[in-house]
């Protein structure tokens, strides 16, 4: 059957564009006809690796020199910019993704969606939720989509969604909370699926040898780096050959830079810009830490654990409901930064503890593998849309 | 005694062997019977198709070979020498002529092209009476690199033929033929080609025994048959004494002595070439490169060509095997260690590899503290050498400076541990704000004291980025380490630092307040230019402790700045520690200044000459600048511009003809092919054309007798007639005929531009962006296939960009040297660029001794007063500027050119011989049919330097000579000559131009016209 995500930027790097990106290939493998609309184009190809049947569909080339070609006449071009100028009315105000929107972008949706014709239909994040419940024709199956919980959300967005989710055939979460949740919440008006996140399951495997703590992601307050800084800084005159390897870029990075100066542990830990090679690093690892204040999910953590590299993280949801300490992860009790440190000792330490925990770690990201999750996906689609279901390739 | 086979060909049926003793031979047939010869000093006889043997007492054997036509007969004759004796093969083949109508080229597996050519019917049916279509297969073997897409086959007896893949064969004819092959692609790449056979076999053609064996070479020469070079030899060992490399390699006997051997880095477009020397020494080879003297230190192969009398080509040898350990060279003066090692390149070449792996090493920690700065780690180098000391270097106030710094060394194993230490008392203060030092370790290698960078090699390659030190403060210094590439440095720069805080205009005055940081807040403002030197500087008229005020009026101003443009810094100054030190003014938000972000709208002033202080967005720096305002800048311009746009607008659609503005330099010349074509246009009536110029134009000469038709630069009527223009057709750039209130805008122009050029572009390396003025540029004109192939290639042009109609100006170029009486020779050198500005370094320079060593020859003086002769010597304007004492009395014979009172164009017209080296005036005269010789003592130093696209030692036409021995027998030669221009320089200047003829205007103009009347090309 045809499948149809709508994405903000495909083309892009992130946790959610990966599992797009798993999820689309997936399905292609499972014989279904699978389009991306993104909202955005920002390279030629998307970044990840996505299977060539998959359909792509820009709604906005932003590269550069293709904004405007030149062949477009100046009254267009002046529209064009104004638009894109303009703040965008459709989207809500408390998404993260809000400022990067624009009325151009809205109008472009707005055709998109009113004309759209596809089997099922899934929507990535709350706005895009709304959207697809209002305007979508209802004759395709609309699926939604949500990342965190329900209660975190501001009160008018709550106040639309449960005026509006209602209308979609189902909605796909990642946790046993955030099913309560809703559940709680729609009771049995709302079909709900829990479908995590699914990542490839490479062949490889780190060897653990290397003294080497990895860490990545956008550097802003919500990741926690600068607690991982103040952890390792810790330790790191206990152990100086091992060092802190730090993978983004984000808007705290000029204060992880003055954290790092100001603790004096510049020969040890290190800040790289990001990077789209993140599992070939993972790979001469031995440790990876994960130092979040706030965690929806956690996909860069079974990437990790899939290359058997044992994972530290602070005990919040979404982390937590990935590790089992002791078996296939450390966890330290959120915000105390000594216990964080303490483990990464006990890691560093002891050999065997890494190679046990690693081989934990590859069982239980065998539970996020693209084939399983690929399954619940089958479920879903089926259940969700049987008629089509039938139009297999 | 011995005696050497030098010489074999045909003559009038008869076999003819050219020995040093032509009685001692014996020639045998393949059954023993002797041959009867005839002649005295060579062997003469009758020899029909078959295999000899040639013997004599001590008889040196030679590989030779030659080719004779007679009739519709090819003989083929080729002497082999084998261990049982010295062979020769005769062979004779009756071929027809041929006709194809396509051309193809294929490269196996291996390596080995073919060339097909499809054979017509009508041929076919000459050819034993087949009736299908055939393939004529020639194999070209052993082709070094590129792809070979070109061939042209030439006949010696006066037929040329020239195809190439695109368009058919006219004829053919087997014979006496030379074969030009050039790699479309890569021209600076020349090689080895082999021709192994020419083989007739093909489906209907029968079998067609056209046995050729000889080797061609340098195929972008003439090549000629040789002999086959042998080149089996090993590449034994290489050693190396501080930057001299030396090399044993062995290689047959049979390698000429007079050769020229070279090692050649090569890249893409780009070449590099070091002289090698060499010896015998009865094993073999030893060649030694002295890498100390080499300006390029490529990392990459560096393969070994040699140059013989009538080969060139690389070095090959499939047995060499590939390097043993590496060996280190180094550059004293670049203070460089690179690795080499022997290694055998993709199709057998000698080469030697050099990679920049020399030293590594690990920076393990790095700590930054207010009492100094503390690098540990490990050094490593990959020859015998001692790590002994210390040092950081940097280039301050334009001078080298050197310091030795403390620090422990311990061995371990082949790496160096190090620990050292950088404290205040080495960090001087200096007056330059901020520069940086190299850290440096100290080797001891040999003799030579070696200081090579501290290095990190064991991380990732964008240390910059990751490996991110802190900045502290030193005493008055701010001390920064950080990565350049894989190399530790420190930045040094003066602790304070000073902020704008406010910038205010009032009465036309402005007003810069600035707040200090770290810093006493006592000092002058100061205007600081580009080498560093005060010119302006102020005391504050408001000053609080932190912020001080400072007040610039634009009488002021004018007093210091009044009559020409000037750019600087604003900046504090203080002194400190007995250096006066300046500090750069800088917005801490540069949008805070918006307001003041332009010249423009920083400026204050009302006269000619405006003055600014505006704030550069990007950097926040506070700059200053003196200046009169652009035409775009300024209020009249533009309303001239819009009014005439308006006129144009109106007025287009009534005027049918086709406009056409014509312009040179900036609209500052009138001589070169804008001219030549505006004079032929002007005759025409198609189109209405008009040249461009300003008032003062220096060839204002050649203008005047068209003035009607001259648009003065910037006037209503330029204005006007350029809105209305179809063309722009210029020589050097599209600002040639563009109104200055434009030039801002260029990159959104609409118009077309034909490029008429100024020059040839084979012997200089030049570019061109095909996408210039907004992609505008219809037609590129060239002289040639060869230059429309570099344009293509290197330039990246469309081929429907490039016309290849010839020069303009070559329409103008008139001979008047047979009459004219004394005779005249012209000497032309080109400027080399990079000769220093000082006297002593140009009178020691290669350049000078050459030029003064040929004129001041007793010879040439000789042969000039006996043949009454006269020189002209035209130095280039940098040199009759400076120099021209160096020239002076030299013989009454030598005359230097007063350019005042002859012309280029003159001269060219009454001389019979040129001598140069590089310039492109080479060119215009070989176009005329007059020989050029071509001085070229530094020819590996200016491939280096500026590079060419062709290859100046093979494809120029004329001839070349290295020494000033050669040039002067060489002049002397063409002298005796009677300046006669060779047939083989016609064949060769084929190749430069395609048109040898007075209709290059001709065809520009009527190019042009087809653009027009097909309404140009849509992009």
């Amino acid at each position: 059957m045809k499948v149809t995500f709508l994405a903000y930027n495909i083309y892009g790097v992130g946790g959610t564009v990966r599992t797009i990106v798993n999820t689309a290939n997936e399905l292609v493998k499972n014989g279904h006809d699978v389009e991306i609309i993104s909202v955005k184009r920002t390279s030629p190809r998307p970044t990840f690796a996505l299977d060539r049947s998959v359909k792509l569909r820009p709604l906005l080339d932003a590269r550069k020199g293709k904004l405007y070609h030149a062949g477009m006449k100046a009254p267009v071009k002046w529209v064009k910019r104004f638009l894109l100028k303009r703040r965008s009315v459709l989207i809500d105000k408390t998404e993260d993704l809000y400022p990067l929107f624009s009325l151009f972008t809205d109008i472009q949706l707005y055709r998109v969606l009113k004309r759209l014709k596809t089997d099922v239909f899934v929507t990535t994040i709350p706005s895009f939720n709304l959207l697809s419940a209002k305007w979508v024709d209802p004759k395709i199956k609309r699926i939604g989509q949500e990342h965190s919980q329900f209660n975190v959300h501001s009160q008018e967005l709550q106040a639309k969604m449960r005026q509006a989710y209602p209308k979609l055939d189902a909605m796909m979460l990642l946790s046993e909370e955030e099913m309560a949740a809703y559940a709680a919440e729609f009771g049995e008006r709302l079909r709900l699926y829990r479908v995590e996140n699914a990542t490839e399951m490479p062949d490889v495997r780190s060897t653990l040898d290397k003294k080497v703590i990895l860490s990545a992601g956008r550097i802003s307050h919500e990741k926690g780096f600068d607690r991982l800084i103040e952890a390792f800084d810790l330790i790191k005159d206990d152990y100086p050959d091992w060092q802190l390897h730090i993978y983004g870029d984000g808007e705290e990075k000029p204060a992880l830079r003055e954290l790092i100066f100001e603790r004096e542990c510049y020969n040890q830990v290190f800040l790289h810009p990001k990077t789209n090679a993140l599992p070939r690093k993972m790979q001469d690892a031995s440790i990876y830490a994960l130092a979040s204040r706030y965690e929806s999910f956690g996909m860069v953590l079974i990437e990790a654990m899939a290359l058997g590299v044992p994972c530290v993280s602070f005990d919040i949801k979404g982390p937590a409901a990935i590790i089992t300490h002791e078996t296939d992860g450390l966890l330290a009790p959120e915000g105390d930064i000594e216990a964080f440190a303490a483990q990464l000792r006990r890691l560093i330490e002891s050999d065997e503890l890494r190679h046990r925990l690693a081989e934990g770690a590859v069982r239980r990201s065998r539970d996020y593998s693209t084939e399983v999750i690929g399954q619940k996906w089958e479920t879903l689609l089926h259940e969700v849309a049987p008629q089509a279901f039938k139009k297999k390739r | 005694m011995s005696i050497e086979l030098i010489g074999l060909r045909m003559r009038e049926g008869e076999v003819v062997l050219e020995t040093t003793d032509g009685t001692a031979l014996v020639v045998r047939d393949e059954v023993g019977r002797v041959v009867e010869g005839t002649g005295e000093g060579e062997w003469r006889g009758e020899l029909p198709e078959g295999m000899y043997t040639i013997e004599a007492q001590g008889l040196r054997p030679a590989n030779l070979h030659s080719v004779a036509t007679r009739g519709d007969d090819v003989h083929f004759l080729k002497t082999v020498a084998t261990e049982d004796g010295l062979y020769l093969r005769h062979l004779v083949t009756r071929t027809p002529h041929v006709r194809a109508t396509a051309m193809t080229i294929t490269e196996d597996a291996v390596g080995h092209l073919e060339l097909r050519l499809t054979l017509d019917d009508e041929t076919m049916k000459k050819v034993q009476g087949a009736t299908q279509k055939g393939t004529l297969r020639i194999r070209l073997s052993d082709v070094g690199s590129g792809r070979w897409n070109q061939l042209r086959m030439i006949n010696v007896s006066g037929d040329t033929l020239t195809f190439s893949s695109k368009a058919a064969i006219e004829r053919f004819r087997t014979g006496n033929w030379q074969i030009h092959l050039y790699d479309a692609r890569r021209p600076a790449v020349y090689d080895v080609v082999a021709l192994d056979g020419f083989d007739c076999r093909a489906e209907g053609l029968g079998q067609h025994a056209g046995f050729v064996p000889y080797r061609a070479v340098s195929p972008f020469a003439t090549i000629r048959l040789l002999e086959p070079i042998d080149w089996s030899g090993q590449c034994l060992e290489a050693s190396w004494n501080g930057s001299y490399l030396t090399q044993r390699v062995a290689l047959a006997p049979s390698f000429p002595l007079d050769s020229v051997l070279y090692l050649a880095w090569r890249h893409n477009r780009s070449g590099y070439e070091v002289p090698v020397e060499w010896q015998s020494d009865g094993d073999g080879l030893v060649v030694g490169v002295d890498w100390g003297a080499v300006t390029q230190w490529k990392g990459g192969a560096w393969t070994l060509f040699v140059v013989t009398a009538e080969h060139a080509g690389p070095i090959r040898d499939a047995r060499l095997s590939s390097g043993k350990m590496a060996q280190a060279v180094a550059n004293r003066d670049k203070e460089i260690l690179r690795s080499f090692y022997v290694t055998r390149g993709l199709r057998d070449e000698c080469q030697l590899q050099m990679s920049d792996n020399a030293v590594s090493g690990e920076v393990e920690r790095v700590f930054v503290k207010p009492y100094g700065v503390n690098v540990r780690g490990w050094s490593r180098i990959k020859t015998a050498g001692e790590l002994i000391g210390f040092e950081m270097h940097a280039k301050i106030d334009g001078e080298k400076r050197k310091i030795p710094l403390k620090g422990e060394i311990e061995r371990r194993g082949d790496a160096c541990r190090y620990d050292l230490s950088i404290t205040p008392a080495d960090l001087a203060l200096f007056a330059q704000h901020e520069f940086r030092w190299s850290l440096r370790a100290v080797y001891q290698l040999g003799d030579l004291e070696l200081p090579l960078p501290l290095r990190h090699t064991t991380g990732g390659t964008n240390l910059a980025q990751v490996h991110v030190y802190p900045e502290m403060i030193i005493g008055t210094e701010a001390i920064e380490p950080f990565f350049s590439g894989l190399d530790l440095w420190l930045k040094q720069s003066p602790a304070g630092k000073v902020w704008l805080r406010d910038l205010d205009t009032s009465g036309g005055e402005r007003r810069i307040t600035v707040s200090c940081h770290r810093l006493e807040a006592k000092g002058r403002l100061a205007l600081i230019g580009a080498e560093d030197e005060t010119l302006l500087a102020l005391d504050p008229v408001e000053s609080d402790g932190t912020d001080m005020t400072f007040v610039l009026t634009e009488a002021t101003l004018a007093e210091h700045f009044a009559d020409k443009p000037v750019q600087a810094k604003v900046a504090f100054v203080k002194e400190q520690g007995g250096v006066e030190r300046f500090y750069p003014v800088f917005a801490e938000q540069a949008d805070v200044f918006k307001p003041y972000a332009t010249f423009m709208r920083g400026m204050i002033g009302k006269g000619h000459q405006r003055y600014s202080t505006y704030v550069v967005q990007k950097t926040g720096q506070l700059m200053f600048e003196a200046r009169p305002l652009n035409a775009f800048e300024r209020r009249s311009p533009r309303l001239l511009n819009r009014a005439a746009r308006l006129c144009a607008l109106a007025l287009k659609p009534l005027y049918k003809k086709p406009v056409w503005l014509i312009g040179e330099n900036l609209g500052e010349v009138a001589q070169d092919n804008g001219l030549a074509f505006f004079e032929y246009a002007l005759g025409r009536e198609e189109a209405k054309v008009f040249y461009v110029s300003h008032a003062d134009n220096k060839n204002q000469a050649n203008l005047d007798p068209y003035m009607r038709d001259v648009l003065r630069y910037d006037s209503f009527s330029h204005l006007f007639w350029y809105h209305m223009a179809t063309k722009l057709v210029v020589a050097h750039g599209i600002r040639d005929v563009s109104p200055s209130v434009l030039h801002r805008s260029m990159r959104l122009n609409r118009k077309p531009v034909i490029y008429l050029q100024h020059g040839i572009i084979a012997m200089k390396r030049l570019f061109f962006n095909r996408n210039s003025y907004n992609g505008k540029i219809e037609k590129f004109i060239v002289s040639s296939e060869q230059e429309r192939d570099i344009m293509v290639r290197e330039m990246n042009f469309r081929p429907e960009q490039i016309g290849i109609t010839g020069l303009a100006r070559f329409d103008k170029l008139k001979d008047a040297s047979r009459e004219k009486r004394p005779r005249q020779i012209m000497i032309m050198p080109t400027w080399r660029e990079w000769l220093q500005n000082d006297r002593k370094a140009f009178v020691e320079s290669d350049f000078y001794q050459h030029y003064i060593g040929l004129l001041k020859d007793p010879r040439l003086h000789e042969t000039l007063v006996a043949h009454d002769i006269k020189i002209k010597f035209f130095p280039h304007f940098e040199i009759q500027k400076k120099y021209m004492d160096l020239f002076e009395q030299l013989h009454p014979n030598i005359d230097i050119v007063d350019l005042s009172q002859e012309t280029i164009g003159q001269l060219m017209a009454e001389s019979t011989l040129l001598i140069t080296d590089y310039s492109s005036v080479a060119f215009d005269f070989n176009y005329m049919k007059k020989p050029v010789i071509f001085y070229q003592f530094d020819l590996a130093d200016y491939q280096s330097r500026r590079g060419a696209y062709v290859n100046l030692r093979t494809e120029l036409f004329g001839s070349t000579a290295a020494t000033t021995s050669e040039l002067v027998e060489r002049t002397i030669e063409a002298i005796e000559n009677d300046f006669r221009y060779e047939p083989s320089d016609v064949e060769k200047s084929t190749r430069y131009y395609s048109h040898q003829d007075k209709d290059n205007a001709k065809r520009i103009y009527e190019m042009i016209m087809e653009l027009e009347q097909s309404g140009g090309k849509k992009r």
